[in-house]
């Protein structure tokens, strides 16, 4: 649906040349919603801006629908952009009009006919569920109630892909929750394909199918959100996955395990989906009879999976800690060694 | 004739009344497209031509330049090609003209400049054509700040009638100063301040109540 091939973009400030992306290439399949994570200056906005050409590729081909959008002409240009919709941190409504006609908006600019426009426009105003707003100004909106407005203005030209630039940073988490669920209903009940860039994981975590991760006008790691959530390989993502999936130490327990007379191994294991519900630590006691203890548990939800995060104390030395680590991986549990 | 009858005070609120309203609105349909072209022409613009937005700007920057009173004399003859005279109210709004156009296409333009980015982007992203960026994005947006733009010039342009007498143009100011400075009558001094006073004060209050309106906050 969307294919970012090796794309670079340079901007030329006075005398520096800033390398904004450096070498990306993406694909987004149909139907999926794709999520790029990255702070602030990682090369995420410029990304998004490129698939509606609002940013143009230094070198690179962006592929949308099959098309290189760099080849198509003018007026091509503009069919390209009425497929694609986009929804802004900071809502990009005109305050000088109703919510009616800011959803009308895009619309009118087709030059379609009143009645299509207010038949369409009220659709989708109670898809987002503000039909009784329609008379009311942005000022007198609340701020999901003006993100809402946005999405709605998105949906009215029946678009095939939705490009979300941080749709939810400008808004507090509880706000922020109710737009991703809308978001997720877009995605089911219109098929639409959405591409989002955001610097929150909670978004990811519940949103997003796959996810990449940027840094430095790179994409440094790249999969399924389930698997780059349980096994990160990068530092950066794997802070991103810390901020939504704590598994550090209470610092307490920590203090109890520095003061232990006894020598004990710490292992950090991940259960992935189904294989929670397995009896894995029973199985390690009886098999091997060492003491043990779990010093930090935690089960996040996940893509309708589940993911669990133990680290076990085991009072045992280095040969019998290996002997449990293999015992464990032979179950397709991930299993890493873990410090205070 | 040292007597100022309410008849000729009159005669000069209608005079300037006329000067102003003529020039402001031939002033308004110069100084709007210009604006425009500032805004879509210049560096990052939505038409970026920096060698027309250079020569636009420059000549702006000059005719903005020069006193009202200057500008008045320097162009007589433009004045008696248009209007085939040179003393006259007509006369007077030849010059009023082409020294409030480059005024409201600054202040325009500066409204049209305050208009967020993001609505810019949002009309890009929608694949609005330049005359539709400015039709439904840029002018609704900026139209509360051009209302009060354009009712500083209307008072701007009062200021400027004033010395309009000098070809002859007549007016309220012009009674000032023919009848009240230059015969030491204070009365009349302090009579047609307080007409402006009050003329000024209506234009501007209205000019905040259109803008209010249309701002919606």
């Amino acid at each position: 649906m969307i294919e970012f091939d090796h794309i670079v973009k340079e901007f030329h400030q006075k005398k520096k040349t800033i390398i904004a992306l450096n070498d990306v290439s993406l694909k987004v399949e149909k139907g999926d919603i794709f999520g790029v994570i990255g702070y602030s200056g990682a090369g995420k906005s410029t990304l998004i801006r490129l698939v509606n050409g609002l940013e143009e590729p230094s070198s690179g081909k962006v592929i949308v629908d099959g098309q290189d959008i760099q080849q198509l002409k003018p007026n091509e240009k503009n069919l390209n952009k009425k497929k694609i919709s986009m929804v802004f941190q900071h809502f990009n409504l005109l305050e000088s009009k109703t919510v009616f006609d800011n959803v009308a908006l895009p619309l009118k600019l087709k030059n379609d006919s009143r009645e299509k426009i207010k038949e369409k426009v009220i659709e989708m105003l109670s898809f987002v569920g503000l039909e009784d707003k329609q008379k009311n100004y942005p000022s007198q909106l609340s701020g999901g109630q003006k993100q809402r407005v946005g999405i709605a203005r998105a949906l009215v030209t029946n678009p095939e892909i939705l490009l979300c630039d941080e749709a939810t940073s400008a808004l507090d988490p509880k706000t922020t929750t109710s737009i991703l669920q809308l978001l997720k209903r877009v995605n089911e009940q219109f098929k639409i394909t959405i591409l989002l860039i955001t610097h929150e994981m909670e978004v990811i975590r519940d949103l997003c199918h796959k996810v990449a991760v940027m840094e430095n006008g790179q994409i440094i790691e790249k999969g399924n959100v389930i698997d780059v959530f349980g096994t990160p390989q990068q530092p950066t993502t794997k802070d991103f996955v810390k901020t939504v999936i704590p598994n550090s130490i209470p610092k307490n327990i920590v203090e109890n395990l520095r003061n232990s007379p006894k020598a004990y191994q710490l292992l950090r294991l991940k259960f992935l989906g189904n294989n929670t519900s397995d009896s894995l630590l029973y199985k390690i006691n009886q098999k091997f009879n060492i003491e043990n203890n779990i010093v930090f548990a935690n089960v996040t939800e996940l893509q309708g999976t589940t993911l669990g995060i133990f680290t076990i104390a085991f009072y045992t030395d280095e040969q019998g800690i290996k002997r449990i680590k293999e015992f464990i991986q032979s179950h397709n549990v991930i299993v890493e060694e873990a410090s205070i | 004739m040292n007597q100022v009858t309410p008849d000729i005070i009159w005669q000069a609120i209608i005079e300037t009344a006329y000067m102003v309203s003529v020039s402001l609105l031939i002033g308004t349909l110069l100084g709007l497209p210009l604006a425009l072209l500032l805004v879509l022409t210049r560096p990052n613009g939505i038409k970026e031509n920096k060698f027309f937005y250079a020569i636009l700007n420059t000549i702006i920057n000059i005719i903005r330049s020069l006193p009202f009173i200057i500008l008045l004399v320097a162009i007589v003859p433009f004045t008696r090609l248009i209007v085939g005279k040179t003393y006259g109210t007509e006369a007077a709004i030849v010059p009023l003209i082409i020294y409030i156009a480059p005024f409201i296409a600054r202040l325009v333009e500066t409204s049209l400049l305050e208009v967020n980015p993001g609505i810019i982007e949002l009309a890009k992203s929608l694949g609005a054509k330049p005359l539709q960026i400015v039709r439904y994005f840029l002018v609704p947006e900026a139209l509360a700040s051009i209302i009060l733009t354009l009712t500083t010039a209307t008072i701007g342009l009062i200021g400027a009638t004033a010395m309009a007498g000098t070809v002859g143009g007549g007016g309220i100011g012009n009674l000032a100063i023919s009848y009240g400075y230059q015969r030491f009558n204070t009365v009349v001094i302090i009579l047609t301040v307080v007409i402006l006073i009050v003329i000024v004060q209506i234009i501007q209050s209205f000019g905040n109540f259109l803008a209010k309106k249309i701002r919606h906050q």
